[in-house]
Order: C-alpha cells, then sequence, then structure tokens
C-alpha cells in the first residue's frame, strides 16, 4: 500500500511538499477525473478524454452488435455508439431512466457514449495517489481498469477508456 | 530564410496532377491534329508549369524530366521536330514517370521509378536529336546555319514576387541556360535604405543581352511565371531573329512602377528608354535604343505585361490560360494519373461558395426573425412566416451544399483515350473512342468509386467486344473497332453505357462455361438476358485468348460487386455480331437518398426507396416454407425468398403472421427478395450518414440517418440483407460476425 496516497479535492496540498517531479502537475487538468457512479461504485475517467455530458436519450439499437452497445444516438448529426458502462463490467443491467447520463468520451478520432447510473464530481488525483491495477492482483481486470485511488473516505476506480470503448466497438480497436 | 513549403509542396502537388492530365490529353489530342499551334503551346505550358514548380521545390528528377519533354516540344512547335507516335509515347512516358515521382515525393516514401535513367536518357536523346521534319527542310536548314540572336531584355520583378514564390534567381539563372549573357547590369535605384528595406520584397531589376540560338518564343517562356506581374521587355537585337509576334499592350496609363524604371532605374549608356514614351505605350513608343551593342534599328517588341489592374486582359493578349477564375474541370484532378491515396479535396467555385455565403447570411436573418416573433410582442403568423421562410432556405442551402459535392464525371473519361490508345496498340486493333456527356455530374466520392469498375468495362470492351482487324473484315465491319461512352442523368440516378461494335458475347460459350463452373445445371433454360447476364458470375470469361489485358475471368463479377456496393445496378445488352452495351446505374450521390419508413416491432428502419418494387401483403398460407426453413413467395409466377426483417435483425415483439403483416418486395441486384415488416410507414428523402466513423461498419445496414425527433433511423442494405438470408436459410443468427 502507499502511505502518500491522499486527496487533492480541497487543493490544500503544496506541489512543494513533494519530493517526486511528477506530482508537480497535481493541479493541472491532466489529474483531472471525472467520477462517475455505477449502483454505488464511484468510477472516473480522466476529463481530458470527456467531451460532454447529456442526458439519456432514445437510443437506435444496431443489429447483432455486442450486448454492451445498446444502440446509436445522434449527436448533433453524429451517428454515435452507446456503451453501457454496467453491461460492459457485466453488472446487473437497470432500466435508463432520466437521471441515466451519456458521458460522451473521444476516444482516439472516434465518438463514443457511455452510459451511467449518474455523474458524481471532478478530482484531482495525482498520478502518485494511483495504485495501479497490477498491484491488485487478480482481483482487478488490468485491461479494462487503470488502478484505484482512494480520496478521502472514497475509492475511485480509474478507468482504461480505450479498453473499456473498444471491445464494445472493436472496430475502434484499432485505436 | 527558411520558408515552411509544406503549403507550395501541397499546391504543387495537386496542381502537377492537373497538369499531367492536361499533358496527357494534350498529347493524344496532338496525335490527330499535329499542326495545332494553339494545342502545342497547351502542352508546353502544362510542361514548363511542371518544370517550373519542381525546380522551385527542388524536385530536380522531375525538373530533369519536364525539362528535357519541354525541350522536344519546343522543337516541335517550331517545326523542328515532328509529331511522330513513337515521339508521343516517350512524352507520354515521361509524364507517367513525373506522375510516379509526383507521388513519391508527396508520400515521402516509394522508390524512384527504376525507369526514370532509361527514359530521362531516352528524352534528352531526343531533345537533342536532329531535325526529321522533312517538308520544312528548307526553312530549317536556314535556322541551323544562323548565328544566334541577341536580344536585349529588361526585367524588373514585381516587389512582391518572392512571397508569391517566384524567385527572380530561377528566371536569370534558366535566360543564361539558353544561350550567353554577354551583358547584364543590375539596377538597384529601387534600393531603400537599408533601415527601410523589406527582406522579403524584391527591389532590383535586370538588363541583360543574351545571345541564343533558340527562338524567341523561348526566350519568353522564361518569363511566363512572372509575366503576370513583373515588367518584361525582350527586343531582339539582330535582324536575324523573327520578329516576335505579342499582341501590343493596350492601356496606356502610365503605371508608377514603370515611370520608376524608365527614369531612374536605368543605365543611361548602355539603354536608354524614355520615359515619355514607355508612358505613352507601346507600339507607338520610339524603339529602344541601345546602343553599347551594335545592333540594326531594333524593333519594339515587348511583353509588358502590367501590373494587377489590367492582368487579365494582357493575359488574354497572350492566349495565357492562366485566369484567375475558379475552375471547377480539374475538380477530381487527384482520382488523375498521380493521383492515389491522400486526403480527398473539392476544388469549389468560388461562384459556388458565395451562393452558399449568401444564404447562410440569409439563414441569420431567418433565424432572427424567429426569434423576433417569439417575443412577447410578436405574434404566432409572423412566427409562422418566419419559420416557413428559415425552411425554404435550409431546403436551397442543402441542395446547394449537395452540389459542391457533384464533380463531373469527365475526371474519370479523362483517363479513358490514354487507356485505349495503349491498349489498341498492345492488342494491334485499331480502336475509335467515343465519349459523350464528360459534364455529366455526380457525387465525388462516386466518381471516385466508379473509376475502376468503368476503366474494367472499356478495357473489356477493347478486348473482348471489338474483334481483330481480319475478323472485322470478314464480317463486312470497318477497320477501326468503335467503344463508346456515354453518360447522362435520368431521373435520380446516372447512367454510363459503355458500348462496343464487335461481336456481342457469345451466348453459347458462357452456357457452356457456366455449366463447367457449375453456376447453372446443364439443362437450365434461361432465356437470352439470362444468359448474357452469366458474365457476371466469377470465373466466367469467354475470351479465347488470355491476355494480360483481360480474359482471366476475374473482372466483370467484380465489376457487379463494386457496383452493388454503390447502390447501382450493372445491365448488359448484347447482340450477336453487332455489339455490347453494357449499362451502369448508379444514385447521383451516395448523401442523400429517397428512403421508404418500414417498422418492425418497435424500431422503424428505412429502405431505399429505389430498389423496392412492390409492397404486399401476402394471402393466408401464401408464404411456403421449404425443406430446410427456408421461405419462398410466388410472385408473378416464380418464387423468390422471403428475409423475415425481425429474424435477421434480432427484433423482439414483431409481427410473424405473414398474412397480417406486409412484404416488401426488393431489387437485389441478384434477384428479388420479398422482405417482411410489420408495416410501411412513410417516404422521405434522407440524409445518409455512415456509421463507420464512429461505431463500424454493420452488416445489413448501410447507413443511418436522423428522423423528425432527432432520433437515429437505420438504413437497410437490400443486398446485404439478401446474401443474409441465403446464408441464414431460414435459421436464427444471420449475420455470421
Amino acid at each position: 500500500m502507499n502511505p502518500t496516497m491522499q486527496t487533492n479535492k480541497h487543493h490544500e496540498s503544496s506541489p512543494h511538499s513533494f519530493d517526486d517531479p511528477e506530482r508537480h502537475t497535481t493541479f493541472s487538468v491532466a489529474n483531472q477525473y471525472l467520477t462517475l457512479m455505477l449502483g454505488d461504485e464511484e468510477y472516473g475517467l480522466p476529463i481530458l478524454d470527456v467531451q460532454e455530458i447529456r442526458a439519456f436519450s432514445r437510443l437506435t439499437p444496431l443489429p447483432n452488435a455486442p450486448m454492451s452497445v445498446r444502440g446509436v444516438m445522434n449527436l448533433r448529426g453524429r451517428i454515435v455508439p452507446v456503451v453501457d458502462l454496467r453491461c460492459r463490467f457485466g453488472l446487473e443491467l437497470v432500466e435508463y431512466t432520466r437521471f441515466t447520463v451519456i458521458v460522451i468520451v473521444r476516444v482516439g478520432a472516434k465518438i463514443v457514449g457511455v452510459a451511467v447510473d449518474a455523474v458524481a464530481d471532478v478530482v484531482d488525483i495525482p498520478s502518485a495517489a494511483v495504485q495501479a491495477a497490477s498491484d491488485l492482483g487478480s482481483v482487478a481486470d488490468a485491461s479494462l481498469i487503470r488502478g484505484v485511488a482512494r480520496i478521502e473516505e472514497r475509492v475511485v476506480v480509474l478507468l482504461r477508456l480505450e479498453a473499456i470503448v473498444a471491445e464494445g466497438a472493436s472496430a475502434i480497436s484499432s485505436y | 530564410m527558411d520558408y515552411d513549403l509544406g503549403p507550395i509542396r501541397a499546391i504543387f502537388f495537386e496542381e502537377a496532377a492537373e497538369h499531367l492530365v492536361e499533358l496527357e490529353k494534350g498529347l493524344l489530342e496532338l496525335e490527330d491534329a499535329p499542326n495545332d499551334k494553339e494545342l502545342i503551346a497547351r502542352i508546353f505550358r502544362a510542361a514548363h508549369s511542371l518544370k517550373g514548380g519542381a525546380a522551385t521545390l527542388g524536385f530536380a528528377e522531375i525538373a530533369s524530366l519536364t525539362h528535357a519533354a519541354e525541350t522536344i516540344l519546343g522543337r516541335i512547335r517550331d517545326g523542328q521536330l515532328a509529331v511522330a507516335g513513337a515521339r508521343i509515347d516517350l512524352l507520354l512516358a515521361a509524364g507517367d514517370l513525373v506522375g510516379k515521382l509526383v507521388a513519391v515525393f508527396r508520400d515521402e516514401a516509394g522508390e524512384q521509378p527504376s525507369t526514370l535513367l532509361s527514359v530521362l536518357e531516352l528524352l534528352e536523346a531526343d531533345a537533342a536529336a536532329p531535325s526529321d521534319v522533312r517538308e520544312a527542310g528548307g526553312r530549317q536548314s536556314l535556322r541551323v546555319e544562323r548565328g544566334p540572336a541577341h536580344y536585349l531584355i529588361n526585367f524588373v520583378p514585381d516587389a512582391g514576387d518572392l512571397l508569391a514564390g517566384n524567385c527572380p534567381l530561377l528566371v536569370l539563372r534558366e535566360l543564361s541556360e539558353l544561350g550567353v549573357v554577354a551583358e547584364l547590369v543590375v539596377d538597384a535605384g529601387r534600393l531603400p535604405p537599408l533601415t527601410a528595406m523589406d527582406p522579403e520584397q524584391s527591389y532590383l531589376g535586370w538588363s541583360l543581352n543574351l545571345a541564343t540560338r533558340e527562338p524567341a518564343t523561348s526566350v519568353r517562356d522564361v518569363f511566363s511565371f512572372v509575366e503576370d506581374r513583373a515588367l518584361v521587355e525582350i527586343t531582339p537585337l539582330s535582324d536575324t531573329a523573327p520578329p516576335t509576334t505579342f499582341a501590343p499592350p493596350h492601356a496606356s496609363t502610365p503605371s508608377p512602377k514603370r515611370e520608376s524604371f524608365g527614369g531612374a532605374s536605368l543605365n543611361p549608356p548602355r539603354l536608354t528608354v524614355p520615359s515619355a514614351a514607355l508612358a505613352a505605350g507601346f507600339p507607338q513608343a520610339a524603339p529602344v535604343q541601345a546602343r553599347a551593342v551594335r545592333a540594326p534599328e531594333p524593333t519594339p517588341v515587348a511583353v509588358i505585361v502590367r501590373p494587377q489592374e489590367d492582368k487579365a486582359p494582357a493575359a488574354e493578349a497572350h492566349g495565357n490560360e492562366r485566369s484567375p477564375k475558379a475552375t471547377t474541370t480539374a475538380a477530381g484532378a487527384a482520382t488523375g494519373t498521380a493521383a492515389a491515396a491522400g486526403g480527398s479535396s473539392i476544388r469549389v467555385p468560388t461562384e459556388k461558395v458565395d451562393q452558399l455565403v449568401n444564404l447562410v447570411g440569409e439563414l441569420v436573418i431567418a433565424q432572427s426573425m424567429v426569434a423576433r416573433a417569439l417575443e412577447p410582442n410578436g405574434t404566432i403568423e409572423k412566427a409562422r412566416e418566419a419559420a416557413s421562410a428559415m425552411g425554404r432556405i435550409t431546403q436551397e442551402l442543402q441542395e446547394r451544399v449537395m452540389k459542391v459535392r457533384m464533380v463531373p464525371i469527365g475526371t474519370v473519361f479523362s483517363r479513358l483515350p490514354r487507356m485505349v490508345r495503349d491498349l489498341a496498340g498492345s492488342l494491334k486493333k485499331e480502336l475509335e473512342l467515343e465519349i459523350f456527356g464528360e459534364e455529366t455530374e455526380m457525387d465525388k466520392a462516386l466518381v471516385e468509386r466508379v473509376a475502376d469498375p468503368l476503366l474494367h468495362l472499356v478495357r473489356n470492351a477493347v478486348d473482348h467486344g471489338v474483334e481483330g482487324p481480319e475478323a472485322r473484315a470478314k464480317a463486312g465491319k470497318s477497320g477501326a473497332g468503335r467503344v463508346t461512352v456515354r453518360a447522362f442523368h435520368q431521373g435520380t440516378s446516372i447512367v454510363i453505357e459503355v458500348s462496343d461494335d464487335g461481336n456481342g458475347i457469345d451466348r453459347e460459350r458462357l452456357r457452356e462455361k457456366a455449366i463447367g463452373a457449375g453456376h447453372i445445371g446443364a439443362n437450365a433454360q434461361l432465356n437470352d438476358d439470362e444468359l448474357a447476364a452469366l458474365v457476371f458470375l466469377p470465373g466466367l470469361s469467354t475470351a479465347k485468348v488470355v491476355t494480360d489485358v483481360s480474359g482471366r475471368g476475374v473482372g466483370m463479377d467484380v465489376v457487379k460487386r463494386n457496383i452493388d456496393e454503390l447502390g447501382g445496378t450493372i445491365q448488359v445488352d448484347s447482340r450477336r455480331g453487332v455489339g455490347s452495351t453494357f449499362r451502369l446505374r448508379l444514385p447521383l450521390t451516395l448523401a442523400v437518398i429517397d428512403g421508404q419508413t418500414v417498422c418492425v416491432g418497435s424500431q422503424t428502419f428505412v429502405i431505399p426507396l429505389g430498389a423496392i418494387v412492390a409492397s404486399v401483403r401476402p394471402q393466408l398460407g401464401e408464404v411456403r416454407t421449404l425443406p430446410g426453413g427456408g421461405e419462398v413467395v410466388r410472385r408473378r409466377g416464380r418464387m423468390i425468398p422471403v428475409a423475415r426483417l425481425h429474424k435477421l435483425l434480432g427484433i423482439p415483439n414483431a409481427m410473424t403472421e405473414p398474412s397480417r403483416a406486409l412484404l416488401v418486395v426488393v431489387e437485389t441486384g441478384s434477384g428479388e427478395l420479398a422482405v417482411l415488416v410489420d408495416q410501411v410507414l412513410g417516404q422521405q428523402s434522407t440524409v445518409v450518414k455512415n456509421l463507420e466513423s464512429d461505431y463500424r461498419r454493420v452488416d445489413g445496414v448501410m447507413g443511418a440517418t436522423v428522423d423528425a425527433e432527432g432520433g437515429v433511423t437505420l438504413i437497410l442494405d437490400v443486398s446485404a440483407l439478401a446474401r443474409a438470408n441465403d446464408a441464414a436459410q431460414g435459421s436464427s443468427g444471420a449475420f455470421a460476425n
């Protein structure tokens, strides 16, 4: 376990208190994550990959698509596939409600929607505070999650966006 | 100074493709009209432009190739070399090579073609070859014996020429290559004090005395890039030089530049140019006097091209086609000789863009009208009015934006003469190619994708269609076979026909082959059309001799598949002994289709209207199940397969009893298919969006469109549905992923 793991949520810590030069980027947007909820679990996506957050709108199912690709939506004239994160993680599926949120992310040149129960927060997570998925052994699927970070009482699972949207839409795997 | 040459290179590559098309087209025309001076001049200009650009950007290989080609062309123009087939072949080969080199430089990949040195050697040898024009012999010998002509040249480049990519040094260097520069005087009179000097401006002028054996036109050609802006005066000094005939400039207003040139710039002892005379304009001007060079009374000849304001008329006067107007003809040049990969771009005439700008302007106004109508003091009538105005504008905007994508199919047709010529040579056939409807416009994406099938059809017509000379003589036909390519619009389709007056398709042979290949049973009863259509099956070719041109039986099936993929159809009409016509029918654009909305379960889909033959509600029991699970329905005395959309696409809660649902009969390209849907809804024209850009290709779906509620509706691909239905044979899980 990494004893230095701590929150930067309140922007209290000074970069100078760290010896590791990597931590000097603590306040840069590169370390900011959008966290989202699936049930009681909180997951994090790098905020730079997030284009926008949209309320749930009607999806058009695609024939013979993987289960996790729930359909396509119209994003200002662009036809964008939507991946259900619950389905992707093998969690119990829930009905989409008006609280369901679609996070529009960019992966390479493609734009993909990720359906989640709700978005929670934007947090700073310095890279040193992240425990790599590979450290966690077999309990974590290192192909889907990058690591785990603890922010005060919360635990945020950081996702590997490329892998998550890639497997749903196999053509994206070229990125 | 270090410039970023990237954009200039990109422009060069794009223009190179156009010049090469022009070069090739011109050379082919030249064979038929060897004395057309205007044509030679056009080819020459294309070569010259290529050379200039290549030299500026340091593409030495291209420059030397085009230089040699240009020399040959120049000698053809001057009547020293004949227009011979071998020479045209050589020049065409040079053009091809330049195309390859352009691709190599553009992609910064690939190796220089191995033929470079040999072609260059041949070109240079030919460029230096003794004259082979018989009839002009007398004039020729006179020319050869004559000493070099002297020209007095004044050259003051435009101050901004460096920024335009023209380096005066290149011009001077090129001049010195023409002969001996006996004298060169630099006019530094316009040089400002150092503090006021802009390093990117050109302040110098030159006057020089050039002794050359080259004709005056070659001297003039050196300036062809700069004459639009620069002051260029060429005066022959010896009477042995033929007076060149340039159109005299007609403007008479003195431009400030010429004043300064006449007044201050020149070195009086050597060259006196009365500024008043200059100001009055040629040809009334007094003869230029050049005392230092002892020459007889010089004839004042000038390429005086006025700066900016008179540019257009001057360019016309010199037969210069580099007019500034935008052009559509080269819009698809990327598909031309030098084409291949790379980001595709469309050249849009400024006029079309202006129209769009205007429309968008109107749209903004209409939008503000709507906004105002919605304010408290607005009325519903006003809002309605504004909305309808807005609707009208958006519709026009859509139409015009679509037109931006339309390019003339001539960009593909322009490749045909060359191909036919080469084929005729290698097959030892005499051929005439006729092309109609080059200006017919179609979507750029389609133009690019129709090129290969079209080239194949023409190749096929030349190789298999048209008979050899003996066979034609025996059949009492004229010696030259005729291949006709025609394009025209018909409704919302474009039709391209490739006809030949050859022997037609040998249906019996085709039948035997089809039986041999197991495509049809030995006793199959097929009518003439069906027999001819066998030509599209894979592995069938009726050519008795396999040539490297065609005859391997790969091809027609690929052509058909390509056309199917574009949502088009292909038909063949063939009469034994009379000829064959292949008819391609393609949608004008891939971007918009007319669609029929259908619903299955809770989902809606669009079926392209063009594919729909009929919609029928079958009687109870009319849809029969075959052993193995496949379903068929009788239509006009024939059984056609039934595809249950809900099964193919895995849609729950659909109507499964055919007599309570509807069969939409579609033409799939390989026959009819009855698609079972719950019901049909409305028809409308829909903008096709692809799924690939953010997702991937979905089998059975050709694209998607945004419906009136802002949701997404999938557009079905009926050919893919038919294939999936065949594969599924009634079982579930149609599309094998």
